[in-house]
């Protein structure tokens, strides 16, 4: 298959069952509201080092906040509910709680709950109250700029997470350029967070190492400063190779994310050197979602 | 199809306990059935059919249609549905009511919603004394849920409640949220002091009030406080709020007391609307 000259690879990205939560961070101005949300989305790139995945997913209007201040939509994702949990509270209490002006909400009705105010209540050391609103209890505790406001507990659900392509390039700023036109086009899909930085990762990994201690290590058919002494899966011309690594709510979430970025980057075509887009498994051993590239285009 | 409907047979001036003559009690039953539900007459046993004359219809409703003024307990147990009471009713209005909607188009007697876990209850009259307050031999007042009265309150409102809302649009007697556990009220005409003695946690929303605010016995002095959660309590009770205030832009700062701190409570009273503080006043 290909799209506007690029090559997209007759392969599938492997992706596997994750366990997301979706937060309402609100505050005084949109500004502190972003800073919050960054600062609880910063280092949770990959489970694997920073025990969840992390990221800003939408802004949300002033009249669709509980409190009517403007907000950022936050989704977190962990391996278990019990890690989730964990990661969420201390995010929150670290990142949230200490931004001014700030309050935080669930973004997700579900019977499974992840605590958030009512862990986080006890740094009220007694003065925290609770107020019961339309049937949801929200802390109040009590801060330096005032309150901060945080609902009981959110919502989580079964997700999916490191859904994947692959940039090929023949010149690293042309793999740049592709993965930010992706990154403009996805971030308008709901649902989903890329997480790492500007969405994209340079060092793809493979299964295992030689290294005894370490799972994972550089996934070196995709190196290209390798290419002379490894089976190399880099075409003739390539110079870089970026991944675009999505997590998202269902398996459509991240498939839709998948089309609309893998869209967005071939529409730069031959311009920018654009050779190729493939997919990262591993032999479909890891996940149990398989997002074929050409069905996802279809 | 009309509702099922409960008339009063005659006005012997006798109690009747109407507990458990409630929509949720009554949905599988035939006709037959309803007539001979328990009630109690000034503690003997009877059945429905001795004191009320039954229309049958749509069992999601019940309405009883006159003055209930002598009957105690109405909806209570009320689990869904609705009961609708043309008249006044008695004592303990809704008692150990979960879930529903009862109307009162006229007037309840003393302990009404005493024992209110959840649900709206809507009188459109006036409440006796200890509405949503602990009823005698109790640990807690009011439980859960709403209550709304468009008319006043008489004293000991709140007294001990422990949890859900209380809208009184017009005044309210002395002695309002004594020994208070927690919930919040929204007291729309003048209130009486004392106010909130012994207060624990909670809420009062003093939405009528304008001028100086003055706070009661201990209660820190009203402070200018801004409050991110106000906004979300206010749109939540703004269906039940009276058209004046609703009308009214929620300021950003309001001024607020803290107490009892007699007994070291943490509740709060909030003035709304067009209110100075205590001091400024003095100072001018």
């Amino acid at each position: 298959m290909q799209i506007n000259g690029v090559e997209v690879e007759d392969t599938f990205a492997e992706a596997f069952p994750m366990t997301a939560t979706r937060l309402i961070i609100t505050a005084a101005d949109r500004f502190w509201a972003r800073r919050a949300a960054e600062a609880m989305t910063g280092f949770a790139t990959s489970v694997i080092g920073c025990g969840c995945e992390a990221g800003i997913e939408a802004e949300v209007d002033a009249n669709q906040t509980p409190d009517g201040r403007p907000g950022i939509a936050v989704l977190v994702f962990s391996m278990s509910g019990k890690e989730l949990e964990k990661q969420v509270v201390r995010r929150v209490g670290q990142c949230v709680l200490t931004c001014p002006s700030t309050s935080v909400f669930a973004g997700m009705d579900s019977e499974k709950r992840v605590a958030l105010g009512s862990h986080l209540r006890y740094f009220g050391d007694s003065f925290q109250t609770s107020k019961i609103i339309g049937g949801r209890r929200y802390w109040r505790v009590p801060v330096m700029d005032g309150e901060f406001v945080a609902e009981e507990s959110t919502g989580r659900r079964d997700a999916v997470g490191g859904g994947n392509f692959l940039v090929l390039s023949q010149s690293l700023d042309g793999a740049l350029k592709a993965c930010e036109s992706a990154m403009d086009a996805m971030r308008q899909v709901p649902n989903v967070i890329m997480p790492f930085p500007g969405g994209v990762a340079r060092s793809g990994s493979k299964v295992g190492s030689k290294y005894k201690a370490l799972g994972a290590s550089t996934n070196d058919a995709f190196c290209p400063t390798l290419r002379p002494i490894t089976k190399s899966l880099l075409p003739q011309g390539v110079a870089a190779a970026l991944e675009v690594v999505i997590d998202g709510l269902t398996e459509a979430d991240v498939a839709r994310a998948m089309r609309v970025g893998i869209q967005a980057a071939c529409a730069l075509g031959d311009r920018y050197g654009l050779k190729r887009i493939t997919g990262g498994n591993y032999g479909g051993k890891l996940g149990k979602f398989h997002f074929h590239l050409h069905q996802v285009l279809a | 199809m009309s509702s099922l409907t409960l008339r009063p047979a005659n006005t012997a001036p006798r109690r009747i306990n109407l507990f458990g003559i409630v929509p949720n009690q009554v949905k599988d039953l035939p006709l037959s059935e309803i007539f001979r539900l328990p009630i109690r007459i000034e503690e003997r046993a009877a059945v429905v059919g001795d004191c009320f004359e039954v229309v049958d219809g749509d069992r999601a409703t019940i309405v009883l249609d006159g003055d209930l003024s002598n009957c105690d307990y109405v909806g209570g147990g009320l689990d869904g549905g609705r009961i609708l009471v043309t008249g006044s009713v008695g004592d303990f209005l809704a008692d150990r009511m979960r879930d529903g909607v009862i109307e009162v188009r006229g007037s309840a007697d003393r302990f009404a919603c005493s024992g209110l876990r959840g649900g709206l209850v809507h009188v459109a009259g006036d409440c006796g004394e200890y509405a949503a307050a602990a009823a005698p031999g109790a640990q807690r007042g009011m439980n859960g849920g709403f209550l709304v009265v468009n008319g006043n309150c008489d004293q000991w409102l709140a007294t001990r409640m422990r949890r859900g809302t209380v809208i009184v649009h017009g005044n309210v007697a002395a002695a309002c949220a004594s020994r208070m556990i927690a919930g919040t009220l929204a007291l729309c005409g003048q209130v009486d002091f004392p106010l909130a003695a012994n207060m624990a946690r909670g809420s009062i929303l003093l939405l009528g009030h304008e001028g100086v605010c003055t706070s009661p016995a201990g209660f820190t002095e009203p402070e200018l406080t801004e409050l991110s959660y106000l906004r979300m309590l206010i749109n939540d009770i703004a269906p039940y709020l009276p058209v004046r205030i609703c009308k009214e832009r929620i300021p950003a700062v309001v001024f607020r007391a803290m107490g009892d701190r007699v007994n070291r409570g943490l509740g709060e009273i909030i003035w709304l609307f067009n209110t100075r503080a205590a001091k400024a006043e003095t100072d001018c």
